[in-house]
C-alpha cells in the first residue's frame, strides 16, 4: 500500500548572512539548515530531534513559511509551498498550523481566550455571525478538554496555568481545522508531570480529527513515545532517519549513539554521565564554521580519513531505514 | 484596551512619589489653565475691543493692563490659550498620525523600505526644529493649519523612532509570531497587535510635544510669523509689546511671557510625569 | 565521615507580594553530611530554588525568611549580619545556577575573574592565586588557551564550567547547584555532571544540593532525594528508595510521568490539576486537590511527617494511618 506523502521536503537550507568586519570580506553564513530532505505519510507522527541549535525549529518555520527559505523545496501535497500567491498561501495556512514552544509567550497576556481564539475565524471566515464564532471556540476548548468552556473564555493568559494555556494555544491551532501540525517543542516549558496529559491530547486530536504531525523535540524519550518515525539532525543536516523505535534503540549513526547514551534513566547510582564522555568529545560547533567532511568528525570516535574529507550523503540503509555516515555501526 | 488602562494605573500607584506628584501637579496646572480660558470667555472683556486706555497698567479693572490699542491683555492672553494649545494639539497630532504608522511599518517589514525612511527622518533630525518650522512657515503662510503643518514637521522623527523601536522588540515575539503561523494580515498585526502598544508612550510624548510646540508657536508668532492680527496670540503680543519695554511698559511682554512659561511647564510636567510612571517596559507584556 | 555541615530546621520563607503572601517554603527541615549529595525536586511553585537562595542569604526583596534555623558547621547563619554572611559566602557556601553563565562579567577575563575571587576571599599572595586559578580551570577541563579568554568567546558548556571552578576555588563546604545543567545539550550535561561528580569525590568533604525540576538528572548522582510541593517537603529518602518504594502519591505520580525509553511499550501518566496557586494554598495538605487517594482527612489538615524506618520520611496521612497505598497500576 503506497502511503499518500502529505509533506515532501527537498534540499531545503536556511542561511542567515553575516558579515564581518569590513565591509569587502567574504561574506560568512550561518547555516541553520543546511539540506535537509525527508519526506511525511498522511496520518503519521514524524519526529525531528535534535539539540539546541541545530536547525529543527528552524525547518518547523520553513513549513509554516513564516520565515524565508534560502533554497530547496518544501511541497505540501503535491504543491511547493514557496511558490505560493497570496490566497493560495492564505488556504494553505487553514491546513497546516503550529503549536510553539513557550505556552507563557504565544497568547497575549491583554486578551481574553475568547477573543484570542476567535480572531483566526475572523481572518479566514470574516463573514461568520458572533454565535457561530461562539459555537466552534466552545466547541474547540471542549476538545482540548478545557471543561466547562464558559467559564474559560473570558480569562486573560495570565490567570491561566502552564498546561491550560497549552491546550488554548492548541485549541486555536485547531480552530480552522487544519489538516497537518508541527508541534514544536509542545511540552518542554511545561512541569514533567503534566506533559502526559498534553502528549495524550495531541495524541487523541490527531486520530478525531485524522490530522498528521511533525514533532519537533530535543527529548528522545518522548520522541519515542509520540513518533511513528523520526530523523536525528545536527548542525542543519539530518544524520539518520527510520522507524523511532530502531533509530534510538539500535542507532545507526554514533551521533544518534551518543544522544541515546546521553539519556538518564531513573536508575540510581547507574551513573550514565561517566560513559558518555569517553565515546563523544567537545561541543556542538558554531554553524558558521561547520567541519569539513563530516560535520560531525570532529568528535566521533570512529572518524577516519574519509571523514575529514568528503561529506556523507543520506543513503537508505536497511529497512525504512536512512543514515548519512562513511561507517555506520 | 482596558488591560493597558489597568495596568496603567498598577503603575501609578507604585510609581515613586516624586513622579506622581510631577504628574499630578501637571495636569493640575493645565485644568486651571483650562478655567482660565472658560471663566475669561464668560465674563472676561473683548480681546479685540479697542478702548482708549492705551498702556494702562494693571489694576483692579484691567487685572493684566492694557496694550498698545486699549485691549484687555488678561482677556486677550486667555483666549491665547485656544490658539496656541490648538495649534500645538494640531501639530503634534499630524505628526503622530504620520510619524507612527510609519515607524511601525518600516520596522515591521525591515529591509529597504527601513533603510530608506530611516534616512529621512535621521536626516530630517538634523535640522533644527525652529529653523525648520520658520523656513516652512514662510513658505506656505500664515494660518492655523498651515502654521500646525511647519511646527509638525519636527516631531515626526521622533513618533516614528519610538514606534519603530517598539514594532523591532515586539515583531519577534513568540505571539507574533503565532498570529502569522494563523495568517494574520500584516495591516492586522502591525495595527491591533502591536501599534497597541505603542500608545503609552505616544501619549507621553504627545505631553513633550505640546510644550515644544507650544514655545514654537510663540517663536513664529514672536517673529511675526504667526497667526494673523488681530486674533490674539502670545508670541505675536510678546513681539509686539517688546517694543513697548523702553517707555516703562512691563506688562505688554511679561505676562504673554509667563502665559507661554506656564503652558510649557503644565505640559512637560505631565510629560516627564508620565514617562517615568510608564517606566522602561512595554504596558501589558510580560518580560 | 558523618560529619553534619548543613542542619535546617524548620525553615520558612515567604514572599510579601501586593496580592498576599506566598508562602514559598513553609516548614522544611533536613539535614546533610559532610561529602553528600542531597537532591532537591519540586515542579513550579514548589520552593526549591528558594530554599537555595535561604540557605545563601541572598533572598531577593521581598523574600524573608519568617522562620526557622540553619546552621552551617553548628553556626546558625541566619543569626549572622550582612558582613559576616558576605565572609561565608564564597569561601563556605557557594552557588552555581542556571543563568549563572549570564553573570560572568563580560569585560574580563576568566582567569582574571576566577583569581579575584580567591583574592577576595582568602588572604593569600597573587602568585598563589595565579597557580590555584590556572589548577582549578584544569580540574574543570578548560583548557589552557581558554584560560584568558572573555566569556563571549566561550561556549555555553565552557561558561558554566568556568562558573563552576568559580564557586568551588575557594573550596567551600557546602555547594548549591540550583539547575546547573538545565540550559545546556545533553551531551554538554552529562559532561557537566561527570565533573561535578569527579569533584565531589576529589573535594573530599564538600557536599552538594542539587535543586531541579527533573528527577532524572538528579537521580544518577544523588545519595538522597526530597521531594518538595506548594513549599513543603512531601518525602525524603535515598535515591535508591525513592526510586524503588516510593510512598507519597505525588512521588508516584511524577515517577510516572518520566517515560521509559527502554520499555517497549512505554506508559506515561500526568498528575491531574494544576500547580497549586502559592498565594490561596488548599486547606489540608497542599497535594490533596490532584492526589488520587484523597481522603477527607486529607482536605481538613495537613500531615505530620513520619519515619516509616530507616530515615525514609513521608508526609502524608494515608502513611500516618499506616494505610497501604495500592498502586493503581
Amino acid at each position: 500500500m503506497i502511503k499518500d506523502k502529505i509533506l515532501i521536503v527537498k534540499e531545503l537550507k536556511k542561511l542567515y548572512p553575516f558579515t564581518r568586519g569590513l565591509f569587502w570580506s567574504k561574506p560568512l553564513y550561518v547555516k541553520a539548515v543546511d539540506g535537509i530532505s525527508f519526506e511525511i505519510n498522511k496520518g503519521e507522527i514524524f519526529g525531528l530531534i535534535g539539540e539546541s541549535g541545530c536547525g529543527k525549529t528552524t525547518v518547523g518555520k520553513l513549513i509554516l513559511r513564516i520565515i524565508d527559505k534560502t533554497e530547496g523545496e518544501v511541497l505540501f501535497k503535491k504543491q511547493d509551498i514557496f511558490r505560493m500567491k497570496k490566497d493560495e498561501l492564505r488556504e494553505l495556512r487553514q491546513k497546516i498550523q503550529m503549536i510553539f514552544q513557550n505556552p507563557y509567550e504565544v497568547l497575549e497576556p491583554r486578551l481574553t481566550t475568547f477573543k484570542i481564539l476567535s480572531e483566526p475565524l475572523e481572518f479566514h471566515f470574516p463573514t461568520l455571525s458572533d454565535r457561530e464564532k461562539m459555537e466552534r471556540v466552545k466547541e474547540v476548548l471542549f476538545s482540548v478538554d478545557i471543561k466547562p468552556p464558559e467559564s474559560f473564555l473570558l480569562k486573560h493568559s495570565f490567570e491561566l496555568s502552564g498546561g491550560q494555556l497549552q491546550r488554548i494555544a492548541i485549541a486555536r491551532s485547531l480552530i480552522l481545522n487544519p489538516e497537518f501540525l508541527v508541534a514544536d517543542e509542545p511540552v518542554s516549558m511545561l512541569d514533567t508531570s503534566i506533559r502526559a496529559g498534553i502528549l495524550k491530547l495531541l495524541l487523541k486530536l490527531k486520530k478525531e480529527n485524522d490530522m498528521t504531525y511533525l514533532f519537533i523535540s530535543h527529548d528522545l524519550a518522548i520522541s519515542k513515545f509520540i513518533c511513528d518515525r523520526l530523523a536525528v539532525m545536527y548542525l542543519g543536516k539530518v544524520v539518520e532517519e527510520g522507524p523511532s523505535g530502531k533509530v534510538l534503540n539500535e542507532p545507526l549513526h554514533p551521533y544518534t549513539k551518543a544522544l541515546r547514551m546521553a539519556l538518564p534513566l531513573l536508575d540510581p547510582g547507574r551513573k550514565y554521565y561517566l560513559n558518555v564522555p569517553k565515546y563523544i568529545r567537545g561541543e556542538i560547533p558554531n554553524a558558521i564554521n561547520i567541519p569539513q567532511g563530516c560535520r560531525f568528525h570532529p568528535r566521533c570516535p570512529y572518524s577516519e580519513t574519509i571523514c575529514s574529507r568528503e561529506e556523507p550523503k543520506l543513503i537508505e540503509f536497511g529497512q525504512n531505514r536512512k543514515v548519512s555516515c562513511h561507517l555506520p555501526l | 484596551m482596558s488591560e493597558i488602562i489597568k495596568e496603567f494605573l498598577k503603575r501609578f500607584k507604585i510609581a515613586k512619589k516624586s513622579s506622581k506628584s510631577m504628574f499630578i501637579t501637571g495636569i493640575l496646572l493645565f485644568l486651571f489653565i483650562l478655567f482660565l480660558y472658560f471663566f475669561n470667555y464668560l465674563y472676561g472683556y473683548d480681546p479685540l475691543e479697542i478702548t482708549n486706555e492705551l498702556f494702562s497698567p494693571p489694576d483692579l479693572i484691567h487685572i493684566m493692563g492694557t496694550d498698545q490699542l486699549g485691549r484687555d491683555i488678561f482677556s486677550r492672553m486667555c483666549y491665547g490659550i485656544r490658539s496656541s494649545l490648538t495649534i500645538a494639539f494640531i501639530a503634534t497630532f499630524i505628526s503622530l498620525i504620520i510619524g507612527s504608522p510609519i515607524g511601525a511599518i518600516s520596522g515591521y517589514f525591515s529591509g529597504k523600505i527601513d533603510r530608506v525612511f530611516s534616512i529621512i527622518f535621521d536626516a530630517l533630525c538634523a535640522f533644527p526644529g525652529i529653523i525648520l518650522a520658520i523656513l516652512i512657515s514662510v513658505m506656505i503662510g500664515p494660518g492655523l493649519i498651515t502654521t500646525s503643518i511647519a511646527i509638525s514637521v519636527e516631531y515626526i522623527p521622533q513618533y516614528f523612532r519610538i514606534v519603530r523601536g517598539l514594532t523591532l522588540s515586539l515583531k519577534e515575539r513568540p505571539f507574533i509570531e503565532a498570529l502569522k503561523a494563523l495568517g494574520s494580515r500584516p495591516k492586522n498585526i502591525i495595527f491591533n497587535h502591536i501599534l497597541i502598544y505603542a500608545i503609552p508612550s505616544i501619549i507621553a510624548l504627545m505631553m513633550l510635544n505640546m510644550g515644544s510646540a507650544i514655545l514654537a508657536v510663540s517663536g513664529l508668532g514672536f517673529l511675526g510669523l504667526g497667526l494673523p492680527p488681530p486674533i490674539p496670540e502670545w508670541g505675536t503680543d510678546l513681539g509686539r509689546g517688546r517694543d513697548f519695554i523702553t517707555i516703562g511698559v512691563w506688562w505688554t511682554s511679561t505676562f504673554p511671557g509667563l502665559m507661554i512659561v506656564m503652558s510649557i511647564v503644565a505640559f512637560t510636567l505631565i510629560g516627564e510625569g508620565l514617562k517615568e510612571i510608564l517606566g522602561n517596559k512595554i504596558i501589558g507584556i510580560k518580560d | 565521615m558523618g560529619k553534619i555541615i548543613l542542619d535546617i530546621k524548620n525553615l520558612k520563607t515567604y514572599y510579601f507580594i501586593p496580592g498576599g503572601i506566598v508562602k514559598a517554603v513553609d516548614g522544611i527541615s533536613f539535614k546533610i553530611k559532610e561529602g553528600e549529595a542531597l537532591g532537591i525536586i519540586g515542579e513550579s511553585g514548589s520552593g526549591k530554588s528558594t530554599v537555595g537562595w535561604s540557605i545563601i542569604g541572598l533572598l531577593s526583596h521581598p523574600g524573608k525568611i519568617v522562620e526557622g534555623e540553619i546552621f552551617i558547621e553548628d553556626q546558625n547563619i541566619l543569626k549572622l549580619d550582612s558582613e559576616e554572611m558576605r565572609e561565608i559566602r564564597g569561601k563556605k557556601i557557594s552557588m552555581i545556577t542556571q543563568s549563572s553563565m549570564n553573570s560572568l562579567n563580560p569585560l574580563m577575563k576568566i582567569d582574571y575573574q576566577i583569581m579575584e575571587t580567591i583574592l577576595v576571599n582568602e588572604n593569600i599572595s597573587k602568585s598563589v592565586a595565579i597557580k590555584r586559578t590556572e589548577n582549578i580551570l584544569e580540574n574543570v577541563g578548560l583548557e589552557p588557551s581558554s584560560f584568558k579568554k572573555y566569556p563571549h568567546e566561550l561556549s555555553g558548556g565552557m561558561k558554566q564550567r568556568a562558573i563552576i571552578a568559580m564557586a568551588l576555588v575557594c573550596r567551600p563546604k557546602l555547594i548549591i547547584a540550583d539547575e546547573p545543567t538545565t540550559a545546556l545539550d545533553v551531551i554538554v550535561k552529562a559532561q557537566i555532571l561527570k565533573l561535578l561528580d569527579d569533584l565531589m569525590d576529589g573535594l573530599e568533604s564538600s557536599s552538594i544540593i542539587f535543586i531541579s525540576h527533573d528527577l532524572s538528572t538528579i537521580v544518577e548522582i544523588c545519595d538522597n532525594i526530597i521531594i518538595m510541593y506548594g513549599g513543603k517537603m512531601m518525602e525524603f529518602a535515598t535515591t535508591s528508595k525513592i526510586i524503588k518504594n516510593p510512598l507519597h502519591p505525588y512521588t508516584k505520580g511524577l515517577l510516572k510521568s518520566y517515560p521509559h525509553i527502554e520499555k517497549e511499550e512505554i506508559s506515561l501518566e500526568s498528575i491531574p490539576g494544576s500547580p497549586p496557586n502559592m498565594v490561596n494554598l488548599p486547606k489540608g495538605c497542599v497535594f490533596s486537590p490532584r492526589c488520587i487517594y484523597s481522603k477527607n482527612i486529607c482536605f481538613k489538615e495537613p500531615a505530620k511527617m513520619t519515619d516509616v524506618g530507616d530515615n525514609h520520611l513521608v508526609v502524608c496521612h494515608l502513611i500516618q494511618e499506616r494505610e497501604v497505598l495500592y498502586d493503581k497500576r
